[in-house]
């Protein structure tokens, strides 16, 4: 399958700006999450990929497409824009409307895809009032409505959780994931890692306008081997364990912390998990720790965000 | 309640069709948008109205009271031997009157077409003053450039919308006026005889319109507000009016044609084929600076839309 989006050195500067540098990357398809902190050049890269704007230098293909203002490619791509974008005097149906009817679609056509597009985002019973009486929730679903309305094979979505209240929230990311799920590429920006983490494993971190990493999660984790990964277990014997991990190659610390009550869990620092994890399997089947839990404590989305950026 | 939807989302399986005129969606939409603003409408647009009725009622009571000066009989208490001579005069005063309400009338229309273009002016700046700088303030020009649109589409959709009401203003009142002399007239002699006005009203009101349609325009893709624009639309039409006539007074006649007003007057008079010898601008000067204005204001609107792309 050839790839979705193909950047090459692409870079766009605002004057002496630097939105984004030197990005060099390919993304296959499917749901994937831009993440990077406030002025990453996150919303840049959307824009280029949206064909809002062009490169400064290098170049950016979209679904085999140079994106700037080309007519083609906006027939199957959905854009929703960071800015509020919608005209206070318009109804929210009439805006998603005019912007089917300028994608090309017959009025009826037009109309029932509006309607439907509205109601995917729970806005039926107040699609036909003004915009101005909208909340900020509301003319972000009215945003995203537009996106989806003419079901694009490549959906661009900017912060499209901003302003939504958590139910929204949950439709938004459940529209997302089935919109993934039945064929198109959908990809987001977000401040809220959780809420990435929660749609998709597929990441592509930038900072500063440059890349820091790209690829399913637990890959990109493995990556960071300067900062070991921190393992967390219950255990009924701890002490004893703690002094059997300590032996192992690839553990770099062990430590027992207070639980709940008189309970104790080790906290531990390993290399390679992989290899620790392969060999805690043998150790828990010999010997009786009684091991109850065990989890990954910094192989989240944050965590990883965390190592990278700071 | 909450609703979840987990149905699939249904494919478009037919097939999109290409607008010829791809700025049709936009310029229908901003007209249904902008003829809500009712308010804005009464106050704009009810002195044409009102002027256009009573000036349709005295160019028909015009006609009406020639018709019946020409009605009374010539012949009424005269001796034998003057009747040959008063039946010469009566001809004579009878064609003599008719042409002269023709001309009267005539002249009348294009006095009115130049009056209306003060409220061309005005709809036009209140209805497109927001057309560029309210979208690139709110960040709607995103939505439409993720479309398959071009940037001319999105002007000339926009350009539709300010020119429709300036069109309301320019165009209506004298064709309804003609439409009324055209009845009044005996036997059509209005439009027998002076037909020409008609389409001369209509090229200068499409000249009025499209003129001030991209000054309206040009202000509004420099400023940032649509308060800013309608200040710079009335700001740029005193401020050369003024200039024009210092440097015209102090340097040259010449400079007389740096006002568009005054420019437009001279354009207008020479297309409804009336020369006003008081115009203080000729028509060669006008339609030059005229065209340059055209010219500079829409290579300024252009460089300003292809600007659009950098703003966040």
């Amino acid at each position: 399958m050839s790839a979705v989006l193909v950047a090459e050195q692409l870079g766009r500067y605002y004057g002496q700006v630097v939105g984004l540098n030197d990005l060099t990357t390919e993304i296959a398809g499917g749901v994937v999450g831009l993440v990077g902190p406030n002025g990453a050049g996150k919303s840049t890269l959307l824009r280029l990929i949206a064909g809002e704007i062009r490169p400064s230098r290098g170049s950016v293909r979209v679904l085999g497409h140079e994106p700037f203002a080309n007519r083609e490619l906006f027939r199957v791509l959905g854009f929703c824009p960071q800015q509020d974008a919608l005209y206070e005097d318009m109804t929210g149906f009439d805006i998603v409307r005019l912007l089917l009817r300028l994608g090309g679609f017959a009025p009826a056509e037009a109309k029932a895809r509006a309607e439907r597009a509205l109601e995917r985002l729970s806005l039926t019973a107040r699609m036909h009032d003004k915009v101005r009486t909208y909340s900020k929730g509301m003319r972000q679903r009215v945003r995203i409505a537009q996106a989806i309305a003419h079901d694009p094979r490549l959906l661009v979505l900017d912060e499209p959780m901003t302003g939504l209240d958590p139910l929204g929230r949950r439709e938004v990311l459940e529209l997302l994931r089935e919109l993934g799920s039945s064929g198109t590429h959908v990809l987001f920006s977000s401040h809220i890692l959780y809420e990435v983490e929660h749609l998709t494993a597929e990441i592509v971190l930038i900072h500063r306008g440059r890349l820091l990493a790209k690829g399913a999660l637990p890959e990109v984790r493995a990556l960071l081997s300067k900062h070991p990964r921190r393992v967390e277990l219950s255990a009924r014997r701890p002490r004893e364990l703690a002094r059997a991990l300590i032996e192992w190659p690839e553990v770099v610390s062990v430590r027992v912390q207070p639980g709940a009550g008189a309970e104790e869990h080790l906290a531990l620092e390993t290399r390679d998990v992989g290899a620790f994890y392969r060999r805690l399997t043998g150790l828990a089947a010999r010997e009786r720790f009684g091991i109850s839990s065990l989890c990954s404590a910094d192989a989240s989305l944050e965590a990883v965000f965390d190592y990278l950026v700071t | 309640m909450a609703e979840t939807h987990l149905e699939v989302y249904r494919r478009f399986e037919g097939t999109l069709h290409e607008h010829r005129l791809r700025a049709w969606p936009i310029w229908t939409t901003g007209l249904r948008t902008a003829l809500k603003q009712r308010r804005a409408l009464l106050l704009l647009y009810l002195p044409p109205v009102i002027a256009t009725v009573i000036f349709s009622f005295v160019v028909y009571l015009g006609f009406m009271a020639s018709e019946q000066l020409e009605r009374e009989s010539p012949f009424e208490g005269l001796g034998e031997g003057d009747i040959q001579e008063r039946l010469a005069s009566g001809v004579v005063m009878g064609v003599v009157s008719g042409g002269l309400k023709m001309l009267e009338v005539t002249r009348q229309i294009i006095e009115f077409n130049k009056a209306m273009g003060f409220f061309a002016l005005l709809a036009v700046a209140w209805f497109g003053s927001g057309l560029f700088c309210e979208d690139r303030k709110a960040g709607a020009h995103q939505l439409y450039f993720a479309r398959p649109i071009t940037r001319l589409d999105y002007f000339l959709g926009k350009f539709g919308v300010a020119a429709f009401f300036g069109l309301c203003a320019m165009l209506v009142p004298p064709l309804v006026i003609c439409l009324v002399a055209s009845i009044s007239s005996p036997e059509w002699a209005f439009l027998k005889e002076e037909w020409d006005v008609i389409p001369r009203a209509i090229a200068l009101a499409f000249l009025w319109t499209t003129v001030v349609t991209l000054l309206v325009l040009l202000a509004s893709s420099l400023a940032a507000r649509r308060s800013f624009a309608l200040i710079g639309v009335f700001g740029f039409f005193m401020l050369s009016g003024a200039m024009s006539q210092a440097l015209g007074h102090l340097v040259s006649r010449r400079f007389f044609a740096l006002s568009l007003g005054d420019d437009l007057n001279t354009l207008g008079s020479q297309i409804l084929g009336r020369s006003d010898a008081g115009l203080p601008v000729s028509p060669g000067e006008a339609w030059v600076a005229v065209s340059v204005f055209v010219a500079f204001a829409l290579v300024v609107i252009a460089a300003r839309l292809r600007r659009l792309e950098v703003v966040a």
